[in-house]
């Protein structure tokens, strides 16, 4: 019997379908890795950002002796702003500002610090001022994200509030 | 053999990616719980000295936190502690993607009378 040396183009054209096959796969698979992971990023760097926010929020509102809401007077800042006045002749405004929140602490009329936090991306973003409680509350409201966005805990939406003036009044003379 | 080695990965991948986005999903949630349990603690501390007596429920959980957190359930325990102070435990506890409940989160604080409430 004659040995059979070598392929057939059928069995050449049928290996080479199963290789593209599993390139194929793993080309998808890949793709569909790096997407997750990029998304991934946004939606942490988006939480993280609103964990900062809040607790530097909170930690503002607990030291002002008070809180309102300017109303707004820049272009870029259309959604309005809340100014927190604080002891020494310091305060402190958080602007809204184009999918990110501007915080500025001015001492005696300068400019001392400035930082940004970064906001998901929504339609709304609001403060609203609260009375009738002992303390005030502050809150910034994000609207729910729109169908699509990121799927970051913005999605259902974000509020974050802050009682206003918890640590009182400091006693007569002394320093903050 | 190539089309089973493929398809054994894409099984794989398949599988990592859901335990991925459970996790994920879970972490936001927990993010989302960690937030309320925040602002919980926050009109807590805004209330009047005697609205926070223990045995009180003075707050109760957000609509947006009911929708994010699936059979969110709050458990608020306030103690009074000497000397004038009163111990605020905030438990939000959930279900996670698989329908179990999830480990819930904890804040705890405490709550001190102001000055001009005579305490």
């Amino acid at each position: 019997m004659k040995r059979r040396r070598g392929f057939s183009l059928v069995e050449c054209v049928v290996a080479i379908g199963l290789i593209a096959v599993a390139f194929t796969t793993v080309a998808v698979a890949t793709g569909g890795i790096r997407r997750a992971l990029a998304r991934l990023r946004a939606d942490v760097e988006i939480e993280l950002g609103i964990e900062r926010l809040a607790i530097q929020l909170r930690a503002d509102a607990h030291e002002a002796l008070a809180a309102d809401l300017p109303a707004p007077v820049e272009q870029s800042a259309p959604a309005g702003s809340l100014r927190l006045t604080l002891h020494g002749q310091r305060r402190i405004d958080y602007s809204i500002r184009a999918e990110r929140i501007e915080r500025v602490v001015r001492q005696q009329g300068t400019v001392a610090h400035r930082e940004t936090y970064r906001l998901p991306g929504s339609p709304a973003v609001c403060w609203t001022l609260s009375s009738g409680a002992a303390a005030p509350i502050v809150a910034l409201q994000v609207a729910p994200a729109p169908p699509g966005g990121a799927d970051s805990i913005a999605r259902g939406g974000v509020e974050i509030q802050a009682a206003v003036g918890l640590l009182g009044p400091l006693p007569p003379g002394e320093m903050p | 053999m190539a089309l089973a080695l493929a398809m054994a990965l894409s099984v794989g991948v398949a599988q990592i990616l859901t335990v991925v986005a459970n996790q994920r999903h879970l972490a936001r949630q927990r993010a989302a719980a960690v937030l309320e349990a925040g602002n919980l603690m926050e009109q807590i501390a805004a209330r009047p000295w005697e609205q926070t007596a223990p045995g009180q429920s003075p707050v109760s959980l957000s609509e947006a936190c009911r929708q994010w957190l699936p059979g969110a359930e709050l458990k608020l325990e306030i103690t009074d502690e000497k000397p004038d102070a009163r111990r605020i435990r905030i438990e939000i506890a959930w279900h996670d993607p698989l329908g179990q409940r999830a480990a819930p989160v904890c804040l705890v604080g405490w709550k001190f009378p102001a000055k001009e409430e005579g305490r």
